[in-house]
């Protein structure tokens, strides 16, 4: 078993705040690669940091080799990807490696699996999962489409194999639209990926998100730590999490827990990862992917179980075999999250870089709420990154003590200089539809935008 | 492994002079020291990321004397993105212009660097440090060999022409040092490469 004492933290903002939390509480020291925005970041205040390059995401945070070579000359073993930027690119994941840096994740012949569409949904329905209802793997022309979406019935979704981020995707209503989607998602799908190849999937509307969290280590054990409903999305993009998914039914629940934990050993996942489902009209989970890393939402599921997700990747990545078994997990009550963000909502949810001139969550010090951050006063919010600023988490014995716990946090912020999502989320948590669990992916509840 | 040579960033310290900053994370390994001089397009060391080597060379519009350089003596110094790696002092050289294409090949095909005007020869940047060039060293193209002190005002003599080869090897400094020359004097006797 290896033990660590430097890491390497290639990420920046809340994640690398995060891990170096952990590290601490190890006796790890931590590495920051930095671009030369973050360079006087509070988080990176009184530790060791590299400036990687500029501040533009290509010559810094997304550079593998200026990264591995940051990790190596400041003698770090281990390597932390965190969330976005490498954390789930192959490529990055065995430069690491070749260079005798242990990168925390997955091996990468795994991570290159579950990137692309078909050889991961195979592999999950061999487990025993149920998929969105199909084309079987990858389409090899219009009359195969016709056909497969006629089989599967309309509305279908029409999705290109080494896809993502919405683009070369066509919803087809009716048969006579299927030749004209099936060439332009194609025509998208080589500009964007370089790849024409299509599957198909029946469009299901209205659905809700849920997903699992497994932890597995190198010798096949695999636990999971419940599941997580994501379903208040504003463009695809998450904004509340919470745990239990009440909407989910228990044998549903337990059914699909249990699956879940063997594909990710058949597959031979290793560490933390999310499998991401979509629950649809009939009450059924349905996979849609496996995110090979750690996840923005992980602290719902640490709330609730009281692991310390980050430590257990670093330990797995050791060597150590998993120290408990799925017996000795308790999920306990009801865990809840907000992603502030800083954005305008508004107004469009604008940008809304700039100066927090003052910054405070009064309710920091209750031991049921956590605050995730990388932000204080005076800390200027770049305009190159993302625009999440804060994780807000409260933990209540059931899901209404929880809501109301976090809205008693949100309003205890105070953060003056920039717009924040934090009116939406209250609204969010006070509104009937979000509070009755009577809503879908499809728009906010309790917020018109 | 080698990789493609890589022009630094200059950065203006002041009015007089640059910092050379490192163009990512990296092990530096200079060839130029405290006190050298160094012009465009000459190269001051390499940069290792991963065990690919690149060259690193001196952008346009910068050349002077070499005042601090990263890692003090250090051979191998690990450098972050941004970092100085050598501060230029073009103070030093304000005064100093630039003289070149003073060379000439010979009937029997011996080479020699010539000096372009009349003026009064120094090999080193001051008495006490050492000369730019000695005997049975390579220079190449863009290389300061020596000054020429010329109506009071010094000129670097800068190895470079049409006629000469882009590297030679020095044979010998034909004057000593504060000797008077006359336009067209060999400076130095050189030696082609290719005969070793």
């Amino acid at each position: 078993m290896k033990r660590f004492r430097r890491l390497f933290i290639a990420n920046r903002g809340e994640v690398a705040a995060r891990i170096a939390r952990t590290c601490d509480t190890l006796g790890i020291t931590p590495v920051f690669g930095v671009s030369e925005a973050d360079r006087e970041a509070p988080y990176v205040r009184g530790r060791e940091s590299v400036v990687l390059g500029p501040a533009r995401s290509s010559e810094s945070y997304l550079a593998r080799e200026r990264i591995v070579q940051a990790a190596v000359q400041t003698q770090c073993s281990v390597l932390h990807p965190g969330w976005g930027f490498l954390a789930e690119d192959p490529l990055f994941a065995s430069l690491t490696e070749a260079h005798g840096v242990t990168f925390i994740g997955p091996p990468a012949a795994v991570m290159q699996k579950l990137g692309r569409k078909t050889p991961a949904k195979v592999a999950m329905a061999a487990a025993g999962l149920k998929l969105i209802p199909g084309s079987d793997g990858v389409l090899r022309n219009v009359d195969q489409a016709r056909e497969v979406a006629g089989a599967t019935g309309f509305p279908v979704l029409l999705k290109a194999e080494s896809g993502g981020g919405g683009r070369g995707m066509r919803i087809v209503r009716n048969v006579a639209d299927v030749k004209d989607a099936y060439e332009s998602a194609q025509a998208e799908s080589v500009a964007c990926f370089a790849d024409g190849r299509l599957y198909l999937e029946k469009l299901i509307e209205g659905g809700r998100h849920i997903e699992i969290q497994l932890l597995a280590d190198k010798y096949g054990h695999v636990v999971h730590l419940g599941e997580r409903d994501c379903s208040v999305q504003r463009k695809h993009q998450k904004l509340i999490e919470e745990s239990p998914a009440l909407v989910l039914n228990d044998a549903e629940r337990e059914q699909t827990l249990a699956a879940a934990v063997r594909a990710a050993r058949a597959i031979g996942y290793v560490g933390a990862g999310t499998m991401e489902f979509l629950l649809d009209g009939d009450g059924e989970l349905r996979f849609m992917e496996m995110n090979a890393r750690l996840q923005v939402e992980h602290p719902v599921s640490e709330m609730r179980t009281g692991i310390d997700l980050v430590e257990a990747q670093i330990r797995i990545a050791g060597g150590e075999p998993l120290w408990f078994s799925q017996d000795d997990i308790e999920l306990r009550g009801h865990a809840i999250e907000c992603r502030i963000n800083a954005e305008d909502p508004s107004n469009g949810f604008a940008p809304s870089p700039g100066v927090i001139e003052r910054w405070k969550v009064a309710m920091e010090g209750d031991e049921n709420v956590r605050v995730d951050t990388h932000v204080e006063s005076g800390y200027e919010v770049p305009p190159h990154y993302d625009s999440l600023i804060c994780k807000v988490i409260a933990w209540g014995k059931d899901r209404n003590a929880a809501c109301d716990r976090l809205s008693k946090a949100l309003q205890s912020i105070r953060c003056d200089g920039i717009s924040t999502t934090t009116p939406m989320h209250l609204a969010v948590l006070s509104s009937q539809e979000f509070r009755d669990n009577q809503y879908d992916t499809r728009a906010v509840p309790g917020w018109e935008s | 492994m080698s990789g493609d040579a890589c022009v630094l960033r200059a950065r203006p310290v002041d009015a007089e002079a640059s910092d050379l900053l490192a163009p990512g994370v990296g092990v530096f390994a200079p060839t130029v020291g405290e006190g050298e001089l160094v012009s465009m397009g000459q190269s001051v060391g390499t940069i290792d990321v991963l065990g690919v080597l690149r060259e690193l060379t001196v952008p346009e519009g910068v050349a002077g004397r070499v005042t601090a350089r990263i890692g003090g003596g250090r051979a191998r110094v690990p450098v972050e993105y941004g970092d100085a790696l050598l501060t230029i002092s073009t103070a030093a050289m304000a005064h100093v212009a630039e003289l070149g294409s003073a060379a000439s090949a010979n009937a029997e095909g011996a080479l020699s660097f010539t000096a372009p005007m009349s003026g009064r020869f120094y090999s080193r940047p001051s008495p006490n440090e050492p000369p730019f060039v000695s005997a049975g060293e390579v220079v190449q193209r863009g290389q300061t060999v020596g000054l020429l002190e010329v109506m009071k005002t010094f000129n670097r003599l800068v190895y470079q022409g049409d006629t000469l080869p882009e590297q030679a090897t020095v044979e010998r400094i034909v004057p000593n040092e504060g000797d008077d020359v006359v336009r067209g004097d060999v400076i130095l006797a050189l030696g082609s490469l290719s005969e070793k």
